[in-house]
């Protein structure tokens, strides 16, 4: 792969990989270090020879080793802690919807799934990878991944179905 | 509704994202990578991990304050504070001496001033080498290169504070953008004056005033997207406009002072063009009095950030100036102002740009993700309904 093509990739999934590093975080600065920490050591890892069939599953596969060793690293965070770090999950400048569901409410929601269902969730709703895509990045069988997905939803939807 | 709810939760799952000043700083530094230059990648991490065992890196306010207790009682902290670029202890000021720094700034806006501080540093070690001769293509390339990436971060600071209140990015824009204009003013002084023994570093200037030009630019252009939101929020802007008022007035009488003091040991030249400017201060905050009594807000609180840009510019010629003990000779032209459109629109002069590095267009938010989503949400609806 040329530095050209690299940086194509870079322009392609950089928010993607960002969003899914930030729904584990819930740190902006963090996500954005674990975002080029992947790109760093995707490149490395090419100069060293190796050949990547799929680059796009090996980003997400080298993204969550790092969120693997963040989790190890940082303590629970509170939702009240979150806030009092000053929450912005959407960043400044960012498009602004007409919704009625603010950011506390996403936030609470987002937090309240399970982390296993969350990622699975994003990576499909947020993201856009397709359920194989899924499997394959982390490691697991399209069924479960599936399986996971429809639990997702159902514990969404009964959350904004009943009122937030 | 359960289907609207459930699009507004997705659309504003989908808006994070990286603002534009991120992700161009993320991709610097991966182009930077892949032309094979060294990164900082982990910046104060590393000296962390050097520093620090594993076990107290667990406490992230004991191991700052570890680092500092060594960075601060050794002395190659104090003698690295002199390095220029090329010089041994040089990756010491900037890695160690000011990562240390910057993790004692502790709010945004103290982040912001200590970064646009480390971008002054960058710009006074270039005056400084190009006054003794030494700015030469490699020392030149290092500064511009720390520089860029230096302007891209209060760049994607500032967009950040925006959500805090444009207030304050409009304040610290002007900021910026003041020290850019009185160090691309010194850096063009010096390249004009270069001796025929410095002649390459006299070349050499000149990409960095281009560099440091365009960045004052774009400054600009921030200052003037910020001071337009201010001006849009009606409710505070007469608030908005007050507080400039009195932080231009403040910021006047300070410079007023810090010329009287320095105003003999310098040469008449540059005090004469910094008391200039200061005139054309007060004028501006004359004239934005006249707007705020007319009940015209928004003018008088641009009137008064651009009085508060030009008494700072007028105070860092005179600081730079001091501080690098230069004799710059400077031939004010008798009917120069010392800023051409001191009104709000960006001056309307060509700046001939450096070549960027190429840069697609970012992807457009994943619209087709949620026209694809809506479809199998109502799918889900259909087949889920308990």
């Amino acid at each position: 792969m040329s530095a050209d093509e690299f940086l194509q990739l870079y322009d392609q999934l950089a928010d993607a990989l960002f969003r899914h590093c930030y729904y584990r975080v819930f740190d902006r600065e963090r996500a954005k270090d674990l975002v080029q920490e992947t790109y760093l050591r995707a490149w490395e890892y090419m100069q060293r020879g190796q050949k990547i069939l799929n680059m796009k599953a090996f980003l997400y596969r080298v993204a969550n080793n790092l969120l693997i060793d963040e989790s190890r690293k940082k303590r629970a965070l509170s939702l009240d802690q979150l806030q009092a770090e000053g929450f912005e999950p959407a960043g400044p400048g960012a498009e602004v919807t007409e919704t009625k569901l603010d950011a506390d409410a996403v936030l609470r929601i987002v937090k309240d799934l399970n982390p296993d269902y969350r990622e699975v969730f994003v990576m499909r709703y947020v993201n856009g990878l397709e359920p194989r895509e899924i499997a394959e990045i982390l490691g697991e069988s399209p069924n479960v991944i599936s399986v996971r997905l429809h639990r997702a939803i159902r514990q969404l939807k009964q959350t904004l179905a009943y009122g937030i | 509704m359960e289907s609207k709810n459930w699009s507004q939760f997705l659309r504003r799952l989908q808006s994070v994202r990286l603002t534009d000043a991120e992700s161009a700083s993320l991709r610097h530094k991966l182009e930077r990578l892949v032309r094979g230059e060294s990164i900082d990648r982990h910046g104060w991490r590393r000296w962390k991990t050097i520093l620090i065992p594993h076990r107290l890196q667990l406490m992230p306010i004991l191991s700052v304050i570890i680092a500092a207790a060594v960075v601060v009682s050794s002395g190659v902290a104090a003698a690295a504070e002199s390095a220029r670029p090329g010089d041994p202890l040089y990756q010491w000021k900037v890695g160690v001496n000011e990562e240390v720094r910057a993790a004692f700034s502790f709010s945004s806006e103290a982040r912001a001033n200590w970064d646009m501080r480390r971008l002054e540093r960058r710009l006074e070690e270039a005056e400084a080498l190009a006054a003794s001769g030494r700015l030469d293509a490699t020392a030149q390339a290092a500064i511009e290169a720390s520089f860029k990436h230096g302007e891209m971060k209060i760049r994607a600071l500032i967009d950040r504070m925006a959500a805090d209140g444009h207030e304050q990015a409009a304040r610290l824009s002007s900021n910026l953008e003041a020290t850019l204009h009185a160090h691309q003013s010194i850096l063009t002084r010096l390249s004009a004056t270069a001796t025929s023994a410095a002649e390459q570093g006299g070349t050499a200037s000149i990409s960095i005033v281009t560099t440091v030009e365009s960045a004052a630019a774009a400054a600009a252009e921030v200052r003037i997207k910020h001071e337009a939101a201010v001006a849009s929020a009606r409710p505070n802007l007469e608030a908005a406009a007050t507080r400039r008022l009195k932080a231009a007035n403040h910021k006047i009488a300070e410079v007023e002072k810090f010329i009287a003091k320095w105003e003999d040991r310098l040469g008449t030249e540059v005090v004469a063009e910094a008391k200039v400017k200061l005139e054309s201060a007060k004028d501006l905050v004359a004239e934005g009095q006249a707007k705020l009594e007319a009940d015209e807000f928004a003018e008088a609180f641009r009137l008064f950030q651009r009085a508060h840009m030009l008494a700072q510019e007028a105070k860092l010629l005179v600081r730079v100036r001091q501080a690098l003990n230069i004799n710059i000779s400077v031939k004010l032209n008798a009917n120069a102002s010392p800023r051409p459109n001191v009104n709000i629109t960006p001056p309307s002069i060509h700046r001939p740009r450096p070549l960027p590095i190429p840069r697609p267009q970012r992807p457009q938010p994943p619209e087709s993700i949620i026209s694809n989503t809506n479809m199998r949400i109502q799918s889900l609806f259909d087949l889920t309904a308990p």
